[in-house]
């Protein structure tokens, strides 16, 4: 958490509307400290240069090519291979979710799944439900 | 029916909502989206982006109705544009101001009205983003934070505009 005691959580979500909306309303609220990344490849830069305490990820699933790019960050941050504690409560948005998808994300350990199509309220409950498992850390 | 009253600064609002050049133009993606994204956000069959002209408001984008305007005095949203909060009325036959508006006693029969003003930088609210229900109900802290959210994002495609009028 940073100083002043908020949640530190990283948002990867490349639909601007839901992510610009999630950040500017946890923003008002005051829970928590949202980072925007609408890119993989963003997220990735700053998974390694900052820690956090939390991260919600849209995955692109079924992955356009042979690897889920999202998929690939979240086994990442488990491997320890990021800032952030290897065991940080993470979030998966996906647009469904089959019996093999249910296995992956189940094995990276995540800690809830939003499937569309699921409101701002959600994403904002979620983040929310991360505090007590983030002080655990 | 209480008819809105006018806001102090309505000749410079009407001088600016006309210089944005918004008012009669045909619907855009990125105000289409965002009445779309808030009507499923708060499971409301009626949310619009209003711009209130001297005499009627006009909606720059629309979900669940067909009008395109309606005259000023009749407009809910008048009201909203006199503060900078959520005017937020859960009951609209409670309350003195609406029980008896041909919009709350004829179609599209409008229980519940929550509008949040659109100030611009310069404090000068053009129009609202609001959200409509027939039945009556409210919104919690963080339902009004998120529509507060949605609004501001209006606001920053109404500054888009700005900035390339004066390009």
């Amino acid at each position: 958490m940073n100083s002043v005691g908020k949640l530190k959580i990283l948002l990867v979500e490349p639909a601007h509307l839901l992510r610009r909306t999630v950040s500017l309303t946890v923003h008002s609220l005051g829970t928590a400290e949202v980072t925007e990344a609408a890119a993989y490849a963003t997220a990735e830069q700053l998974c390694e240069g900052q820690s956090f305490d939390g991260a919600v990820v849209a995955l692109d699933w079924p992955p356009e090519d042979a690897l889920s790019r999202g998929l690939s960050l979240i086994q990442q941050i488990r491997a320890g291979k990021s800032a952030s504690g290897a065991s940080i409560p993470i979030a998966a948005l996906v647009e469904s979710c089959n019996a093999e998808l249910l296995q992956v994300l189940r094995a990276c350990g995540i800690s809830r799944i939003l499937i569309k199509p699921f409101r701002v309220r959600d994403v904002i409950d979620t983040i929310d439900s991360m505090r007590g498992t983030a002080r655990l850390q | 029916m209480i008819k809105p009253a006018l806001p102090a600064n309505e000749k410079e609002r009407l001088a600016l909502l006309y210089e944005l050049v918004l008012l009669d133009t045909p619907p855009e993606e990125r105000f289409d989206k965002i009445v779309e994204f808030a009507s499923n956000e708060f499971k409301v069959p009626i949310c619009l982006i209003s711009l209130i002209d001297a005499d009627r408001q006009w909606f720059k984008a629309r979900v669940g109705i067909d009008a395109c305007e309606t005259a000023r005095d009749i407009s809910f949203c008048g009201h909203a544009l006199l503060g900078n909060e959520i005017l937020l009325v859960p009951d609209a036959l409670l309350d003195p101001r609406f029980h008896d508006n041909p919009v709350v006693t004829g179609p599209p029969h409008v229980r519940f009205y929550a509008g949040a003003p659109l100030v611009c930088e310069d404090g000068l609210a053009l129009g609202t983003l609001c959200v409509i229900d027939t039945v009556p109900r409210t919104l919690d802290p963080v339902e009004l934070a998120i529509l507060e959210s949605l609004r501001d994002l209006v606001v920053l495609e109404l500054n888009a505009n700005r900035t390339d009028a004066d390009e």
